[in-house]
Parts: C-alpha cells; sequence; structure tokens
C-alpha cells in the first residue's frame, strides 16, 4: 500500500463513512503504514458499526501501539468475556499487562491461555516467561496468586410444592420453559436419539412483582431433577468472600447431578456490568460466572441455567450471547384474563367469598401478581375489621375488592418509565423489543 | 461490619431497596451504628426519599459527630435538597477530618460549582485528582466547571480524559456533547448526546441536552441559544449593563420613531424586531418543545415539566391566534384576550424553567394570579363592564415578572 492508495482510500471512506469493507481496507493501509492514531479512530468507529471480537482484538492492537494500557486491557476483556478461547486477545491482554510491568497480572492470563492450549507457542510470548518455565516455580506461582482460602460451599437446593398449575397466565412463558427446560429433562432419551442438546439459559426479565421468580419455583416444581436455587443474598457472599470458587463448587454440583437446573434470582447482581464494578472486589465472581456458563474446564451439557432480574440494562451484554443466557423473556404485568387466573388461584381455599372475579380483575387494571395479592390481603383484612366490630360474619362482595381497588397503587409503573428509556433510546439489537411492544411505542 | 459491606455492594450496584431492608433489619438490633444511619442515608437518596436521608444523616452525624464519613453523607443530603449553604458547611468539616479524600473533595467542588464559585471548585477538583488520578466524578465535575466559564476546550479535554479511562461514561460523553454545543458545533454535540443516551438512558443531564441539541439544529433557535450562552458568560454587572443598556437605547429609539424623522418607519421596524427577539429569547424553547414533541426521537426525552410547559405554550399560542380572528368576526369581542396569551407565554416559560427547583410554586402562583387577571380582562368587557386598570395592572404584572425574575440570576 502506498500513500497515494491510502490517501484515495480516505477520501472514499470520507464520502460513505459507514461502508464497513471500505473501513477495513483504510484500517489495514493505515496499520501497514503504522499510522497508529489515524487507525485508532477509524477501528473505533468500524467497532461501533460492527461490534465483534475482532475488532476488539484489532482496536486493542492498535491501543497497545499508542501506548494505552488501561483502555486495552478493558478492550480485550470485554473480547475475552464473549469469546473466551480467543488466543490472539490473550496474546495481546498478557503484552499490554506485561508493558505495563504488571507481570502478575501477565502471568495469570499466560496460565490461563495454557490451560485452553497446552500446545499454544509464540516466540513473543514464551520470550517473556521462558525463565520461569519449569514446573516447580510455575506451582508456586499459582498458589501466591489464588491465595488459599476456606470454602464451605453452599449448593442451595429446592424443591416447593408449587407448580405451574399456581401460576396464572403466563402462557407463552410456560411454553418456552416446558420446551427449552422441562421437556428436555422429562424426555431425555428422545432428545438424545433426535440429538438435541441440553443446556442453555433462559433469562426472565420485567417489572417487580409480575411473577419472575414466581414462574421460576414453579418451575422447579414441575421437575424431579435437581433445582439449585441461587438468592441475592448468596451472591453478596461470594463477593465478601471474594469467592468466586463458590460459584464453581455450584456448577461443579450442577455437573455431577445432571439433568439439573441452576436458578439465579436477582442475576444483576451476578452479572453486573464489568463497568459499574469496575475496581471493585466483585470483578472475579463475574468473571468466574461467564467462565462457568461458558463451560470452559468442563461440559455443561444437561444443566439448564435460569436467571431473573428486574433491571436487565445493568447485565453486562456479554451474558447476553449465544450459549448463555441465549433465550431473554419479557414477563409483563398480567392482562385480564391472567388476572382473572391469578386471583382465582389466591381466593382458592377461602370459602367466605361471593365475588365476581372476573369484574375485580377488569377493574385491576396494570395491577402485578403481587398487587393483586395485597389486594387480596387487604380486602380481607378490611372485612375482618369490620366483621369484629359489628359481630356479623358477612361474606366479602364484589364491591369490598372494587373499593379497595381505589386504594391500592400498581406498581409497575415507575418501572416502566425506566424501561422504557432504555427501550427508546438503548435497544441495540432490538433487545428490548418487547417493551416497545408492551408499551405501545413504534 | 459484614452488614456494611453489603449494604455497600447494594448500593454500588444500584439495590437501594434492598439496600433499605438490610440496613434497617441490622438497626433494628443495633440503633447506635453511627454508619448503618449514614449508608441508610445513602439508599434513601437513591430511592428519592430526600427528607428521611437528611433525617438518616443526621442522626449519623450526632452520633458520631468527629467521623468525616457521615459529614460527607450529611452534605449530600443537603444537595439534594437544593440547600447549599449548609451542604458546603458540612462538606468544609468533614473535609477537616479527611482532606484528601477524593469524594469528599468531588463533592465539594459540586458544591461549590452550584455556587458558582468556579475558582475555588477548580482548586477542589484539582486536589482530588492528584489524591485520584482516575476519580470519574471529580472529572465530571470539572468538566462542567470549565464549561460555565466558557473554557471549552479545556472541558472538552477533561472529558475526553474521563472517557479513556472509562469509554462507558454517559456523563462525560454528555458533557462533551455540552461543550460542543457551546462552541458551537451542533452536529458533533448530538452525536456525543446520541452515545451518552444510549449507554444511559435515564440521565437527565444526557436527555435534556439531546433535546436541546436537536432543537439547535434549527438556526433560529441556534441564534437564540447562542445569544444566551454568550449573555450567561457575562458577569453579573455586565449582564446587567447590557440588559438596561439595550432597554435604554430602544426607549429612545421608540421616542425618535414616534417623530416625524423620515427615519422613523425604520426605527419603528428596528423596535418591532427588539420586542420580537425579547420575547422569543423567552420563550423559544417551551415554542419548540412544541414540536419536539412530534419528533419521534426527541418527545421522550421531554420530562414533565417541558411536557406540561409545551402544552399550555401550545393552547396559549392557539388562543391568541383564535382570539385575534375573533375580534374581526365579532367586533364586540375584546382584543386584550389576544394579547393577554402573548404576553402570558412568558411567565409561563420563567415558571417551567424553574421546574423541580424550589422557586417554582412561588413563581406558579404568580403566573396563576396573572393568568385569572387575564380572564377577567376577557370576560369583564364581554359583560360590559371594562375595568382598564385591571389591564394596565396585567400588563404590568407581566412585564414586572420579567424583570424580577431576571434578578435571581
Ligand atoms: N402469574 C402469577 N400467578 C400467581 N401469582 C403470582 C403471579 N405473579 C405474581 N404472583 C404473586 O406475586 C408475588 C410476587 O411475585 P414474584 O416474587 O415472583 O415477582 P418477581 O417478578 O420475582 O419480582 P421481583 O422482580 O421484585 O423479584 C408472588 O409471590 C406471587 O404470589
Ligand atoms: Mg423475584
Amino acid at each position: 500500500m502506498t500513500e497515494e492508495q491510502l490517501n484515495q482510500l480516505k477520501s472514499a471512506v470520507e464520502l460513505s463513512p459507514d461502508n464497513v469493507v471500505l473501513l477495513k481496507m483504510y484500517f489495514n493501509g493505515l496499520k501497514a503504514l503504522h499510522k497508529w492514531n489515524e487507525a485508532e479512530e477509524i477501528i473505533s468507529n468500524l467497532n461501533k458499526l460492527e461490534p465483534s471480537v475482532e475488532h476488539q482484538v484489532e482496536f486493542a492492537q492498535v491501543l497497545y501501539h499508542l501506548n494505552k494500557i488501561s483502555q486495552g486491557v478493558l478492550i480485550l476483556e470485554n473480547a475475552l468475556a464473549s469469546d473466551s478461547n480467543n488466543m490472539e486477545a490473550y496474546k495481546l491482554i498478557i503484552l499490554l499487562y506485561y508493558k505495563e510491568n504488571d507481570e502478575n497480572t501477565a502471568y495469570k492470563y499466560y496460565k490461563r491461555l495454557k490451560r485452553i492450549d497446552p500446545d499454544f507457542s509464540d516466540e513473543e510470548i514464551d520470550e517473556l516467561f521462558s525463565s520461569e518455565d519449569d514446573n516447580s516455580s510455575e506451582d508456586d506461582k499459582i498458589r501466591l496468586l489464588s491465595a488459599p482460602e476456606k470454602i464451605t460451599p453452599i449448593i442451595p437446593l429446592e424443591k416447593p410444592d408449587v407448580s405451574f398449575d399456581d401460576v396464572g397466565g403466563m402462557q407463552s412463558v410456560k411454553e418456552d420453559i416446558s420446551m427449552k427446560i422441562i421437556n428436555p429433562i422429562k424426555h431425555a432419551d428422545l432428545f438424545k436419539q433426535y440429538g438435541k442438546k441440553i443446556g442453555g439459559g433462559i433469562l426472565l426479565y420485567g417489572p417487580p412483582g409480575c411473577g419472575k421468580t414466581h414462574i421460576a419455583k414453579a418451575t422447579a416444581g414441575e421437575i424431579d431433577s435437581a433445582f439449585i436455587s441461587v438468592g441475592i443474598n448468596e451472591v453478596m457472599d461470594m463477593y465478601l468472600g471474594q469467592s468466586e470458587k463458590q460459584l464453581h463448587e455450584i456448577f461443579d454440583f450442577a455437573r455431577n447431578n445432571t439433568p439439573a437446573v441452576i436458578f439465579f434470582d436477582e442475576v444483576d447482581a451476578l452479572g453486573a456490568s464489568r463497568n459499574d464494578m469496575r475496581g471493585s472486589a466483585g470483578k472475579n465472581v463475574i468473571n468466574q460466572f461467564l467462565q462457568e456458563l461458558d463451560g470452559i474446564n468442563a461440559s455443561n451439557d444437561g444443566i439448564l441455567v435460569l436467571g431473573a432480574t428486574n433491571a436487565p440494562w445493568h447485565i453486562d451484554n456479554a451474558f447476553k450471547r449465544p450459549g448463555r443466557f441465549d433465550r431473554i423473556i419479557f414477563i409483563p404485568p398480567p392482562d385480564a384474563i391472567a388476572r382473572k387466573e391469578i386471583l382465582e388461584i389466591q381466593l382458592k381455599d377461602k370459602p367466605k367469598m361471593e365475588v365476581d372475579i372476573e369484574k375485580v380483575a377488569n377493574k385491576a387494571v396494570n395491577f402485578t401478581g403481587a398487587d393483586l395479592k395485597s389486594l387480596v390481603d387487604y380486602t380481607i383484612e378490611e372485612k375482618l375489621k369490620v366483621i369484629l366490630k359489628s359481630g356479623k360474619e358477612t361474606p366479602i362482595k364484589t364491591k369490598d375488592f372494587l373499593s379497595a381497588i381505589k386504594k391500592i397503587r400498581p406498581s409497575s409503573m415507575e418501572w416502566f418509565e425506566t424501561a422504557r428509556n432504555y427501550a427508546v433510546y438503548s435497544n441495540q439489537g432490538g433487545q428490548y423489543d418487547d417493551i416497545k411492544t408492551f408499551l405501545n411505542i413504534k | 461490619m459484614s452488614t456494611i459491606s453489603r449494604a455497600e455492594l447494594l448500593l454500588q450496584q444500584n439495590k437501594y431497596d434492598l439496600a433499605e431492608k438490610e440496613l434497617q433489619l441490622h438497626l433494628a438490633e443495633n440503633p447506635n451504628d453511627a454508619f448503618s444511619h449514614a449508608y441508610l442515608a445513602l439508599a434513601y437518596s437513591g430511592l428519592g426519599k430526600d427528607q428521611k436521608a437528611l433525617e438518616a444523616a443526621k442522626q449519623s452525624v450526632s452520633l458520631i459527630p468527629d467521623a468525616s464519613f457521615p459529614l460527607y453523607v450529611l452534605s449530600r443530603c443537603y444537595v439534594s435538597i437544593d440547600n447549599l449553604k449548609d451542604a458546603l458547611a458540612t462538606s468544609e468539616q468533614a473535609l477537616r477530618f479527611a482532606p484528601d479524600d477524593a469524594d469528599f473533595l468531588c463533592n465539594h467542588g459540586a458544591i461549590l460549582c452550584d455556587l458558582k464559585k468556579y475558582e475555588e471548585a477548580i482548586t477542589a477538583l484539582n486536589s482530588a485528582l492528584e489524591n485520584d488520578p482516575e476519580h470519574a466524578g471529580s472529572k465530571q465535575i470539572k468538566s462542567i466547571v470549565l464549561r460555565n466559564q466558557g473554557r471549552y476546550k479545556e472541558a472538552d479535554d477533561i472529558a475526553q480524559e474521563a472517557l479513556e479511562d472509562n469509554p462507558e461514561d454517559a456523563h462525560s460523553f454528555a458533557a462533551k456533547g455540552w461543550t460542543a454545543l457551546d462552541s458551537g458545533n451542533t452536529k458533533e454535540s448530538l452525536q456525543h448526546f446520541k452515545s451518552a443516551v444510549m449507554i444511559d438512558p435515564n440521565s437527565e443531564f444526557a436527555k435534556s441536552g439531546m433535546v436541546m441539541a436537536l432543537k439547535a439544529q434549527n438556526p433560529l433557535f441556534n441564534l437564540f441559544y447562542k445569544f444566551h450562552t454568550w449573555i450567561a458568560s457575562l458577569s453579573p454587572s455586565a449582564r446587567w449593563g447590557f440588559i438596561i443598556g439595550i432597554y435604554v437605547f430602544m426607549r429612545v429609539l421608540r421616542k425618535v420613531s414616534e417623530t416625524n424623522s423620515p427615519i422613523a418607519p425604520v426605527l419603528g421596524f428596528i423596535f418591532a424586531l427588539y420586542i420580537l427577539f425579547a420575547f422569543l429569547s423567552w420563550t423559544i424553547d417551551p415554542i419548540f418543545n412544541i414540536f419536539m414533541r412530534f419528533n419521534q426521537y426527541a418527545k421522550y426525552a421531554l420530562n414533565r415539566g417541558e411536557i406540561i410547559a409545551s402544552n399550555i405554550m401550545a393552547f396559549l399560542l392557539i388562543s391568541a391566534a383564535t382570539q385575534y380572528l375573533l375580534t374581526f368576526a365579532l367586533p364586540w369581542y375584546p382584543i386584550t384576550g389576544a394579547i393577554g396569551a402573548l404576553f402570558l407565554t412568558l411567565p409561563v416559560s420563567g415558571t417551567f424553567n424553574r421546574w423541580d427547583t424550589k422557586k417554582f410554586i412561588p413563581h406558579l402562583v404568580y403566573t396563576i394570579a396573572l393568568s385569572i387577571l387575564w380572564v377577567a380582562n376577557i370576560v369583564l368587557p364581554i359583560a360590559g363592564n371594562d375595568i382598564p386598570s385591571l389591564w394596565f395592572l396585567f400588563l404590568g404584572g407581566t412585564i414586572a415578572y420579567t424583570w424580577i425574575s431576571q434578578m435571581g440570576k
């Protein structure tokens, strides 16, 4: 490539700045001529237009030449989060850390790289660590890097007594879960015969109180295999104990008990955007979670991961990639029919009712499942107050419910205000299209 | 101890409700744990419960008066209720115990910035950055201070620096957007705001910037935006000098235009232009927000105050136009209806400019009083009971509003 050709490319790019092919050609030209500053701008644009691991690695390479170490490291971490076997990324991150004189971290990545591909060899890299090549010192180093720690794994097993019958509405969600979790476990042989692997992840998201946790529990009730439920408290303990190993134990337990479902409630705590957690201790736990989801060191066959969150936007995009949480399901507030079903479930064993449930359901616009639950509680309480005063045991009537409805504010409104903003302004890859449809936004 | 670190983690992850629960459980057993009260205050703040936050922070300080962290939290609570004086005082106290803490210094800089003490703010922020060269908050505030001082290049540089530390820093993208907008690069600013809003679509700073940048794509609006930035860049006395100077100049102009001098028509025209300009410089923002309501991209970025203001403005403008036409159709219909509607746009715009501040309510009351006068000046003449002094009270009240509300700035 000559300067002249490069200039031609430059004007071509200026004319159509969104043409990916042109940008790539121009970038390669700039690289060949070591014009790193311009190259940085171009690759940054390219990566914005077409985010990919390949572009991130190229980007990091340019940053390496520009001595922008921390930015390069950040990009590579992202790249590795989405493709944890990318040798080029490993190589670069090692070089970057080395350039920054952080030999320890560089070595850590070198170890990881060797674990993935023991035969890996690269002149530049091997030279850095040649003196430490004998095995004994290597082990010492590992021991130094991961301080020994006592871990008592908690494997929170659960067998709740709710089933899908206790979940009102959510027909399509039930079908999704049946197809992806319940059937593969119940009919494991059939799935095997047709060559369908069991595994993968489902992420449920939606406003609070609409039954995410509830349907996960019901899922556990539907199957006989291991259902491991990890809540926010367990996750906080992992952060505080710096014990990403605990996460590993949980996955290992599941791997030894396949088929198994691991349910992460409030999974945004575990999948927090690594930017938010930058510099904080939690980062290791988060990275560990990514590794476990990918089953880097062991197969994840037969492991189903279910996650629930009401803040999907706080979850790092790396978690939404194929093979991780690849099925993302929106759980909206119940419609009138679902509200009726939920009320029926909640009034099931309450004899003193003379209620037109359908009418109540129709009036309880925007109520979530949890709101309906408090509606029932509140109405009963109010009735009891009256009865205790008057001494007359009258049944609860429709109008009791209707007057209680006016006292309860639907709780999902605030959530939708936030959600709408994400759906309108941050809908990369159409990830919040369901919210848009629900809110009638074009 | 472990409660605090749990709560800290939960706060870090924006799970304020869980943090609140955690802390309240803990405080039920250890009601005198000062630091838990301080964290509880932060949780309340995150949930928007400003008063409760203030109480918790005060409680914390009263339990250990000579620790810096509770004072710092208390200072932040004062900031969220707009009590800058007490915020500054408590922040100073906190810094006396911990003069090098980057978070405290950053908070201090932010308060000084709000008080328009820009040089002092820069000093505080610089020492924050000396202690923690990657302190994102300090870079964000410093960029704002520099922009307020009209030092756009430096403001942009520091925002750029913050972005190099963290390419997902929505605030710094927005800061770049604002400096670009103020230095006249409207196209570029829109790009920055779009990046900012993409990362954090709930940031008011980013969203309001994006709406402003979209409006500034229109040359007329842009002209007024530049005028406003220029006025804002003047020192208070220079600003007053300018306003009064123009006013006196226009009085003289009008006097001359009333004589028979041959240039009188030209002067009259200039005078009319001046009136139009003065009107628009007050009202162009909410008027353009009417159009933003039809813009698919902008309409969700308007806040409630802007939406209400644009509704009222649309109503007043349409009402002015129809009432003006009515005076032709019905000879007895008073012109005060149309003129009054136009005049009312001034206090409406000024009032909603203060949405979400303490001054909003007094402004609103004044505006409502003027609106009642306006209606009286339509209804009474129709009923055949014309009281001219009411009309002058209305006009005087509106013009007085424009002057009085300038004083507060
Ligand atoms: N579809 C439903 N059918 C029956 N009950 C429901 C349904 N949805 C919600 N509920 C009731 O509301 C309560 C709260 O729901 P749940 O805890 O599952 O909400 P969530 O979506 O997990 O909320 P969060 O995001 O706050 O964790 C449940 O305990 C359940 O009793
Ligand atoms: Mg839940």
